[in-house]
């Protein structure tokens, strides 16, 4: 049965990317819900069990045994969630509005199938081949569905995840040189050498991602459709940071997590200088998540497993949030015709209530699920590390507040300008809705998730 | 209707609650709160009629948070709690100051000054708490902060476009006076400052003293007062009971004449029936400090600065004897009486508080400074320097995006020069080859250049044959 659960997890969306391509877009919105639905009964089934494992040995090259390993285990768990709830919302939004949309949709399923692979898989080999799969329908996404530059920015995001994951494989290979195989087990005992573990960072670096090679995100972000950006906020960011906690940093005891620390800390303080002063509203978020991920870099170099857990949970809450701004954006976009701040001083003047909670959901404050990440990600890097290292993480907690008031400032204040009376759009209004309830009962009942990484770390 | 309702409701639970409730504090939160509510409530029934956004339901819901800030606070269970209630308080300012008096450039900029100096303090504070004693100077950096301590007041006097009502709880036991209470009641993590320290902190309480006398606008001057109060109770901090008490005292009277002062400011100035009652409270308030002579000089400050704000606003003779909206100003100064008569001694010290009032009140001195303006402008000149970090930075973003550009044009351009040199192998190389084994082949033919392909081939022929019996020989 376990098994079956884990195969299905990732086989199910690859299956109704087959299915897609015979439905109606009516019939199409119905089957998302229903596919969704049925993940969700699946995931619910592996949480109950907390833990199921599946090991089929694949193939023996120079020596060693190739597994098809896949596991549910408490640390993944929410990012299995993360990419159902996420995926199939996107999904379901993204149905109503694109064209083509029997292609689009099998493409968004084949990227939620590999998503879910990459989450599951056991055995670093496997891991290396979702990893690699998810890049393509994500890329044919970005190619084939948004703004006007969007064929630039795909290439972009294909050319420098690619290289990312060249320097991934080159480490991994050397890694596992040294290993008797290359399942989880044998790679987490086994040391890996200093060569390979900055490969594999700088590889996983691009696409968490931190900031001289971020460069591809902005404008993926920018030129994908809406849906694109949250699957890509929601989800595809959280491989990289995944595979860094997952595969990398998983060791509390390194040499060189201060370089990390610092390279974290660079990268919020960069990203968020760049987001206060953008004027896109669409790059301003997507140098918002840059600014998140950082930390989760930052919390993967504290040294101290509470700072490893709430890296692994600020994937999860980031994603949910982030998620929800996007398509926020998308509804103003949609609603008033711009991205542009300028263009939209005064909008949210007679409607300021939606727009201000997904703000301070997205600063982080208590209630919110990004409070509690965060807050565990200072505290285990300044027991870890030493309080003087807590205010790197801590001064991201000023900067957001900085950049998310000030842009609120500018919509909100009125001015002459006329806008349409009412800023919601049916099924946008509700998708935002949905994803800060969700963010809010994350932060409000946080032990939920906590319980589930309590072992990570030790 | 639903706003009066909802605020209505929130005094009766604050009334109802507090007979369960121990905590200090918290009692005087929740009392205090539920004088605001009502007197809130009075105060929107008469300014019925008018439409605003976002609502007037913001008041429930503000008042609501910063209590639950408070009740978080005090009870925290898990060091994130006390965190989740430091900042709950927060956000109940800022949306208090957002949206309380309607929605507007100049509110929103108030409540962005407000929560982003509130977050520097706390970004300290987080760093100090965790850091498990090794660096208590960061949480009395975020204490000092929140609660609005000399040169970080600034904050606080830009709060004060926010209505009477709002600017009574920010003043209270609820938003600032929390931050004073934390050392009080969670001492053994902020530890005890050096005795250095606190003649930095009576400097402070000094300095706004001295900026509350100087200041022009009657809500100004008591938004400074606060910070002179609540520096002298962190000053006082080395004994709790005194510093608890004094903290209680001043609660309750500064949420009395932020009320007070916000009816007289509606009605157009004091009346006989309210001019009286400040004379009072800001008596009480400012007499309580009086058994200590370095107490007393800032006292006598912030008394005269009192009596000013009075001259400010001016007496008249017209208005209604007792308006409703000023019971409670009085209810909350009775309470007050009862908590700290027990501790009240008489003494003649106390004349000079009284005496500085009655000079504020009938000496109107020419002196303007507006310490505040200069503080802001610290303030904006550290915004402006992260704006232009911000322009910088974006500058070196678009230098990135033409670096990778030019790597992947160079790239391209590398692939370029390979393929060009495989096109010119194929077109020219390959020909240049062939023409020279031709010529090879003619040399060996002899007579160069007039032999045909039959006769170099079977030159070739031959060679080739002579080679492979050669070959058959010795092999």
């Amino acid at each position: 049965m376990a098994a079956l659960i884990l195969n299905l997890l990732w086989l199910s969306p690859v299956a109704a990317a087959g299915i897609a391509f015979t439905l109606t877009r009516r019939g199409l919105l119905t089957f998302t819900i229903g596919h969704g639905l049925f993940q969700l009964l699946l995931w619910v089934k592996l949480y109950l069990q907390r833990e199921a494992a599946l090991q089929i040995p694949w193939s023996s090259l120079a020596g060693k045994t190739f597994h098809y390993a896949l596991a549910a285990q408490p640390s993944n768990l929410a990012l299995l969630l993360l990419t159902i709830i996420v995926g199939h919302l996107a999904l379901y939004y993204g149905q109503r509005e694109v064209g083509r949309v029997r292609s689009f949709s099998a493409l968004f399923w084949l990227a939620l199938g590999f998503s879910q692979g990459v989450f599951l898989a056991k055995d670093v080999l496997l891991f290396f081949v979702f990893y690699e799969a998810a890049l393509v329908p994500a890329f044919l996404l970005i190619y084939g569905w948004g703004g006007i530059r969007r064929k630039e920015a795909a290439v972009k995001f294909a050319l420098f995840t690619l290289g990312g994951s060249v320097l991934f494989l080159v480490g991994m290979i050397l890694a596992l040189n040294s290993l008797p195989d290359s399942t989880y087990e044998a790679w987490a005992s086994g040391g890996v050498s200093l060569a390979a573990w900055g490969l594999m960072t700088v590889g996983l670096a691009v696409k968490l991602p931190l900031f001289p090679l971020h460069s591809w995100l902005g404008e993926a972000h920018v030129e994908a459709a809406t849906a694109v950006s949250m699957l890509l906020a929601g989800i595809l960011l959280k491989l990289g940071g995944y595979a860094l906690l997952q595969w990398v940093w998983f060791s509390l005891s390194s040499d060189l997590a201060w370089l990390l620390r610092i390279w974290g800390g660079v990268s919020l303080a960069y990203a968020a200088a760049v987001a206060t002063g953008q004027i896109d509203l669409k790059r301003l978020i997507a140098f918002t998540s840059i600014a998140h991920m950082a930390l989760v870099a930052v919390g993967a170099g504290a040294q101290d497993e509470r700072g490893l857990q709430g890296a692994y949970h600020q994937l999860f809450t980031h994603g949910l949030i982030s998620a929800g701004l996007f398509a926020w954006v998308g509804m103003v976009e949609k609603v008033l015709g711009s991205r542009r701040i300028t263009e939209l001083r005064g909008s949210l003047a007679r409607q300021p209530f939606q727009a201000a909670i997904l703000f301070f959901g997205a600063i982080g404050i208590p209630g919110s699920a990004l409070f509690v990440s965060e807050m565990m990600i200072v505290w285990g890097v300044a027991a870890g590390s030493g309080w003087s290292w807590a205010l790197i993480p801590a001064s991201g907690v000023v900067l957001s507040a900085i950049y998310f008031l000030r842009t609120y400032r500018e919509l909100a204040a009125p001015t002459e300008k006329v806008f349409p009376p009412t800023l919601s759009l049916p099924p946008y209004q509700k998708l935002v809705w949905l994803l800060i309830l969700l963010s809010v009962g994350v932060g409000i009942y946080p032990k939920l998730w906590l319980d589930l990484l309590a072992h990570v770390g030790r | 209707m639903l706003s009066l309702w909802s605020l209505g409701g929130l005094a009766a639970i604050c009334i109802g609650a507090r007979f369960f409730v121990r905590e200090p504090l918290l009692q005087a939160a929740l009392e205090i709160t539920s004088a605001i509510s009502l007197y809130t409530v009075l105060d929107l029934q008469q300014a019925k009629g008018r439409s605003r956004v976002p609502g007037d339901l913001i008041y429930p819901i503000g008042f609501g948070l910063a209590l639950i800030g408070v009740m978080l606070f005090v009870y925290a269970w898990h060091p994130l709690v006390l965190f989740a209630g430091w900042e709950v308080v927060s956000i109940a300012g800022w949306s208090l100051i957002a949206f309380a008096k309607g929605i507007s450039r100049h509110s929103l900029e108030a409540a962005f000054i407000a929560f982003v100096i509130n977050r520097i303090g706390d970004a300290f504070w987080l760093a100090g708490f965790f850091s498990e004693g090794k660096f208590p100077e960061g949480l009395w950096i975020g204490i000092l902060v929140k609660a609005g301590i000399f040169p970080f007041t600034f904050w606080l006097i830009q709060a004060m476009f926010a209505p009477a009502p709002v600017s009574a709880l920010l003043h209270s036991a609820l938003i600032v006076g929390m931050a004073a209470y934390m050392p009080l009641k969670y001492s053994t993590l902020t530890h005890r400052l050096p005795a250095w320290s606190m003649e930095v902190i009576w400097g402070a309480a000094l300095g706004a003293a001295l900026g509350a006398v100087l200041s022009r606008s009657p809500k100004a001057t008591l938004a400074w007062t606060t910070g002179a109060h609540l520096a002298m109770v962190i000053f006082l901090s080395l004994e709790p009971p005194r510093a608890l008490s004094y903290l209680l005292h001043h609660s309750y009277l500064k949420a009395a004449l932020f009320l007070l002062l916000g009816s007289a400011q509606k009605e157009g100035g004091f009346t006989s029936y309210s001019t009286i009652l400040w004379i009072s409270l800001a008596t009480f308030l400012t007499a309580s400090g009086s058994y200590d002579k370095r107490l007393l000089v800032i006292e006598a400050l912030t008394a005269m600065a009192l009596g000013r704000a009075w001259r400010r606003l001016g007496y008249q003779q017209k208005g209604s004897f007792l308006s409703p909206a000023s019971v409670f100003p009085f209810i909350l100064g009775v309470r007050a009486a009862f908590l700290s008569g027990a501790s009240l001694r008489l003494s003649w010290e106390a004349l000079v508080p009284l005496l500085s009032l009655g000079a504020g009140m009938l000496y109107h001195h020419p002196f303007k400074l507006r310490l505040d303006v200069w503080l802001l402008k610290g303030n904006e000149l550290l915004l402006s320097l992260w704006l232009q970090i911000s322009r910088l930075s974006i500058k070196v973003e678009g230098l990135l995006e033409l670096f990778y550009k030019k790597l992947a044009e160079t790239a391209v351009r590398g692939g370029n020069i390979f393929a060009e040199l495989e096109s010119y192998v194929a077109r020219r190389g390959w020909p240049f080859v062939a023409r020279q084994f031709r010529r090879g082949i003619s040399f060996l033919a002899g007579e160069g250049m007039h032999t045909s392909y039959a006769q170099a081939l079977s030159w070739g022929l031959l060679v080739s044959l002579l080679v492979s019996m050669l070959w058959r020989l010795l092999f």
